[in-house]
Order: structure tokens, then sequence, then C-alpha cells
């Protein structure tokens, strides 16, 4: 009875009331929204590396460090000297450990130099591999794999011949023109950096910074064998850009790079990986730092707290605006609602019959927007799901119905109702008085 | 019986409000069956005696009794469950909540009275003496005419078959002919059911239709209220 009148009541003015619902349910939307993108964030975060015990850099951040190694973000201070991660990666506890060189770009995209180990060794997600979507890993100093987005986006096929460029910038007046690559693998999107970088091999790195790109063709000794079979056409163009080159400084250059950005490792045993850690921040030779993945992540994310927090502040605020909305709306309304009340008296109702039937109002108002909030929210995710992953690298799961947006959904319906109180209790107040008379 | 049994007993009953005396009624009866005009001006304490009389007010001193029972010692919560039961109310206008529909309206009262299932019998003559076809039954009740409303408020006041019936000013808003149309069918339906009547009204014209008249500046002690 109680809930026919109030839905009754509130039907009859439809127009205020869709419309505080509606300031609602946009609360909702950004609260839910900034919740959820926080942990879609926070989830896709921690999945851009698994599997890698430790990251071996030069002394820096250990935030800094992660950024750049694992996000492609700003660029190392320093580097890694090729006889340190030689001398690391033949340590007793070491399994594996893959070098990468970072620091050149392809039309806005990072080039990451590593070995074909790489795609072996690299693990994102709950450990999973790099999958290659076509073609394979590189084997020659000429060979490119892209991540998924470099090919979507710049409609890179297998065979399309690329030139990288020196530096990170998306304008780069350095190119490599002289040394062209082939694409011969792109690999499957993960969802992590990895699907906007292009991977290169390390040698091809050094082949294309050693003042004439010629070298690397005179001496083949590149430290991941190339197969001596390799695109003779393009040693011709090679040869012909040579001509204008000068003089061969690099000549006798071994192609073993002088030094590496920074190096994955993967231990025997995990039980080791602090005590390794340690040894690696005490090196002798080189100033290093060794990160654990997952301590970093948690730390970078820590620092993030703050602007999460602030996101979260903002939408409650907004909630509060359009809670205090529909209270002000609920009051404006109470004066020619006394004339309801005074019948409702009249006909044996108790003053608290009236409080509970205003209270009942603005919870299903803060319902209705709740819903229509998350209904929106979920909706708008389900169709631009695609549009977000292909133009941000974003994966964003369908909005959950989880145990914390329920959470907050009852919070805000909560919230109503005690805001609610105050035209509740003036309606209460005014039943029990008033009574029968109505002021007209 | 009928003569002379007191349905409504009010003993040195005093009312004031913030310290400002409204009422202060040293007693007054009204008997079973009995039809009382009682004449109050605006300003006389009218609307005060009516929530005293429901039950919605307590005075400060004195008693309250209605049909042997003493309203002044019952709760807040009985005391409205006592209105729901006894007593049939008729305003003067809007005595339905506009957005429901006539039969809710009606079935509300019931509800509120607890008299378990409705009289339908009872109701759909009622319906018929007051003139209101079934097709209004389902209308909306702010669709309905003055005179439509007012009619279903009797039938909805009746429908419990309250000992009491109040009425306040409830013709003001209705022309003389549907002023006389109405006051027949009032005073003809609580002859049928037995219910004493005590309509209030400034309007002295009125007075012809009933047993006795009251004037309230006359039973109240207190006087020149603004």
């Amino acid at each position: 009875m109680l809930l026919r009148i109030a839905s009754a009541s509130l039907w009859n003015r439809r127009l205020t009331v869709l419309l505080t619902a509606f300031s609602i349910a946009v609360s909702v939307f950004i609260m839910l929204g900034v919740d959820h993108l926080k942990n879609e964030l926070k989830t896709s975060f921690g999945r851009t590396v698994s599997g890698v015990d430790l990251i071996v850099g030069a002394r820096t951040g250990s935030t800094n460090l992660l950024l750049y190694s694992v996000f492609r973000i700003g660029n190392p201070s320093n580097n890694l000297s090729w006889q340190t991660y030689q001398a690391l990666s033949q340590s007793k506890e070491v399994a594996w450990a893959v070098p990468i060189s970072l620091g050149d770009s392809h039309k806005g995209y990072r080039v990451l130099g590593t070995t074909p180990d790489y795609f072996e060794h690299f693990k994102y997600g709950s450990r999973q591999a790099l999958v290659f979507n076509q073609g394979q890993a590189f084997h020659t100093t000429q060979q490119v794999v892209l991540g998924s987005e470099v090919a979507a986006k710049l409609h890179y096929h297998l065979g399309d011949e690329l030139v990288i460029s020196h530096g990170t910038g998306e304008v780069s007046f350095t190119h490599h023109d002289a040394y062209p690559f082939k694409v011969v693998g792109i690999l499957e999107p993960t969802g992590t950096p990895v699907d906007q970088t292009v991977h290169v091999n390390l040698a091809s790195i050094e082949l294309i910074h050693s003042s004439g790109s010629h070298a690397g063709h005179d001496h083949p000794q590149v430290q991941s064998s190339t197969p001596a079979s390799s695109n003779h056409e393009h040693t011709d163009d090679h040869d012909h850009d040579h001509d204008h080159d000068h003089a061969e400084e690099g000549a006798g250059h071994h192609l073993q790079p002088g030094s590496v950005t920074a190096m994955l490792v993967g231990l025997k045993s995990r039980i080791g990986t602090l005590t390794f850690q340690r040894k690696v921040n005490e090196y002798k030779a080189e100033p290093l730092l060794a990160i654990i993945p997952g301590v970093a992540l948690a730390e970078l994310w820590q620092m993030m707290g703050m602007v999460e927090k602030a996101l979260a502040l903002i939408a409650l605020l907004v909630l509060l605006a359009s809670l205090l909305g529909m209270t002000t709306m609920l009051l404006a309304s109470m004066r020619e609602r006394e004339r309801e009340i005074a019948v409702l008296r009249a006909i044996g109702a108790h003053a608290s019959f009236v409080l509970l039937l205003i209270e009942l109002e603005a919870i299903l108002i803060a319902l209705v927007g709740a819903a229509a909030g998350y209904l929106g929210l979920a909706g708008l995710l389900a169709l631009l799901k695609g549009w977000i992953s292909s133009e941000y690298g974003l994966f964003i799961n369908s909005l959950p119905l989880s145990g914390s947006t329920l959470g907050y959904l009852g919070l805000i319906v909560g919230l109503a109702a005690v805001l609610a109180l105050v035209p509740a209790i003036l309606s209460y107040r005014t039943a029990l008085s008033r009574g029968l008379s109505v002021r007209v | 019986m009928q003569e002379n049994q007191p349905v409504i007993q009010l003993d040195n009953l005093a009312f004031s409000w913030e310290d400002k005396p409204l009422l202060d009624i040293r007693h007054w009866q009204v008997n079973k069956g009995q039809r009382v005009f009682l004449y109050g001006p605006s300003g006389s304490g009218k609307s005060t005696l009516l929530n005293l009389l429901s039950g919605i007010l307590k005075p400060q001193r004195g008693s309250i009794n209605l049909l042997g029972q003493e309203l002044t010692t019952l709760s807040a919560g009985k005391r409205d469950r006592f209105r729901a039961r006894h007593i049939g109310m008729i305003f003067q206008q809007f005595n339905l909540l506009p957005y429901l529909s006539v039969r809710e309206n009606i079935e509300l009262a019931w509800k509120f009275g607890g008299n378990g299932e409705p009289d339908v019998a009872f109701l759909k003559h009622m319906l018929e003496r007051l003139e209101l076809h079934d097709g209004l039954l389902t209308r909306k009740a702010s669709h309905l005419s003055v005179g439509q409303q007012q009619r279903v408020a009797v039938a909805r006041a009746l429908l419990n078959k309250p000992e009491i019936i109040i009425a306040d000013e409830p013709t003001s808003a209705l022309d003389s002919e549907l002023r006389d149309q109405f006051l027949h069918l009032l005073l003809g339906c609580a002859q049928e059911t037995d219910a004493t009547v005590v309509f209030v009204s400034h309007d002295k014209t009125l007075q012809d239709y009933f047993d006795i008249h009251q004037d309230l500046r006359a039973l109240s002690s207190v006087e020149e209220l603004a």
C-alpha cells in the first residue's frame, strides 16, 4: 500500500522526479566509472609483466627503471655495460637473462632491441607467453616483430618494410633510412605495452647506430647469428648509401653492444630472489639497481593512489550534490503535499506513515537513479570496449555487478535515505501538529 | 437505547497552542443518531476542535470520550486506529489523493480501518445511492468534478460504517444546487448506517438541515482570537 502510494505520487510528479533521478544517475555513472576504471587500470598494470623475477638496470629510482623498461615511459638515464650483462647472466642463480635496449622509435612507437629469447621468456598476465598472430620471431638484424597495435594502426603486414628513427619522439629528424627492416612477425594483442612496441634484434640497434650501417654488412659477426643468405638486394642498397657516407669509423666494431638499457632476469629458484637482488645492488664494477617487478608495480600504484583518491572525492561530491538536489525537490513539494498528509491522517494513517512515505519516495528515486547510472555505464562500456582497446590499448572489462559495485549502490541509496530524513521528519511533524487543517 | 446515549462527550477540556489558549469547553455532549450543526466562524478554534475530536491532537486538560472510549488515555497509534475505524471525515475539498484511482482511494480507508474483507455489497449500494457509476472507480481522483469528489469522500467515510461522521465545510466548494443534493445524500446515507453527524460550517443557511445547532463561540469560553 505504501509502495503503491509512493510510486503513484512520484509518477504524478514525474518530470521533476525523473530529472532528479537523472542527476543521481549521472553521479552514479561517474562514481562507478572512476572506480571501475581504477580497478581495470590496476589489473592491467599488474598484467604488464610476469614471469620475470628481476629487472636490472643502471642505478636509478625503482619506479623510473620500471617505467622505462616495462611501460616504455621516459628515458633511461644510464645504461648497463655489456660486460656486466654477461657477467650477471652467467651467475649461477640465473636461469635466463634477456637484454633490452631502448632509445629508438618508429612513428611514435618505441623500438625495443632484444634477443629472440625475449619472446620465450617475457610473460604477461597470469604467466601468459607472447603468441605470434602471424609469422615468427626475428632471426636476422633486418627483421622486425610488431606489437599488435603497431601493426593494426600503421597497417603493416608480413613482408612490409619500415625504417626506424633515432630518438623517441613522434617526429624525428634522424631516420635510419639506410637500414630498412622487414616485418617477419606480428604478435597477438596482450593489453600491455608490448602491443605498442616494435621489436628488433639487439644487434640491429648497434648496427644502425654504428655511424654507417654498412658496418653491419661488412662485419656480419652479429651476436645472434645472422644467416648469411639474408636479403641481398638490401645489401646492395646499403652499399649504395654507403657511397654517400663518410669514412668507416665503425670498422672493426664487434657488433656486440657496448651497453644495454636493462636486462630481464629469471632465476632458477625464486627463493633466492632477495639474495640475488642484494647481490646485484651491491655489484662492485658498476652501480646497478635490481627491482622485483611486482613490488615496483605496487609502489608505482601507490603513487597513483593520490590521483585515484582525488577522483573518488570528486565523484563523491557530485553524488552529494545530486542527493541534495533530491532533498530540495522533496522539500519543495512538501507544501503542496500538506493536503495529502491531511487526507492520510484523516483516514487513520499514523504520522510515521507519512515519514515512511517520504523516505520510500527518496529510496525509489535513488534506486531508479542508481540502476540507470549502472546500466548506462555498463551499456556504454559494452559499446565502447572495442574502440577503447583499439584506440588506447586499454582492455576494459565489462562492468561487474560485484560486491563493491553493489556496496556503492547501497551506499547511494543509504545516503539518499539519510538525506531524505530532513523532509520526512518535517512532514512527520506537520502531520502531528497540523493534522487535518491545511494552510490554503 | 436510541436516546441520550452519548457518542461524544467533552468535559473540562482545555487546549492551548504555545501558551495561547485556543479552546476551553466545560461540557459538551452529542447523543447517538443526532445531527449537529456546529457553527464556527474562522478563528473560533474550529480546526483545533476537529483535531481534538479525531484524536490527532491531545488536550492539555480534560477528557474526550467517544463511544465510551476515553481518547486522552490512548496512545497516538491507538487513537489513529480508533479514528480509522470509528470516525468518517469529510473535508471541504481535496478529500482524495489525486494521483490514485477512486477505487484505490476508497480501499485505502478500508485498509487503515482494518475491518477484514470490505463489504462489497455495501460499497456498491453506497455508490449507487451517491449516484456514482462504476466507470468512475477506475478514474484518477483528480479527473473527477468537485461534486463527484465530495460524493466519493462520503462513500469512503461511510465504508467502514463509522459511528461518527465529522464533516468540515464539505459544501463550501459546491454551488447551491449541488449543495442541497449533497446534504440530502450525506444525511440520508448517515441515517442508513445509524451514524451521528457533526457538521461544521460558517454558513448559517445550512443549519435547517440539522436537529441541533451549536455555536462554537458559546461552547468555548476562550474568545477574541485573531
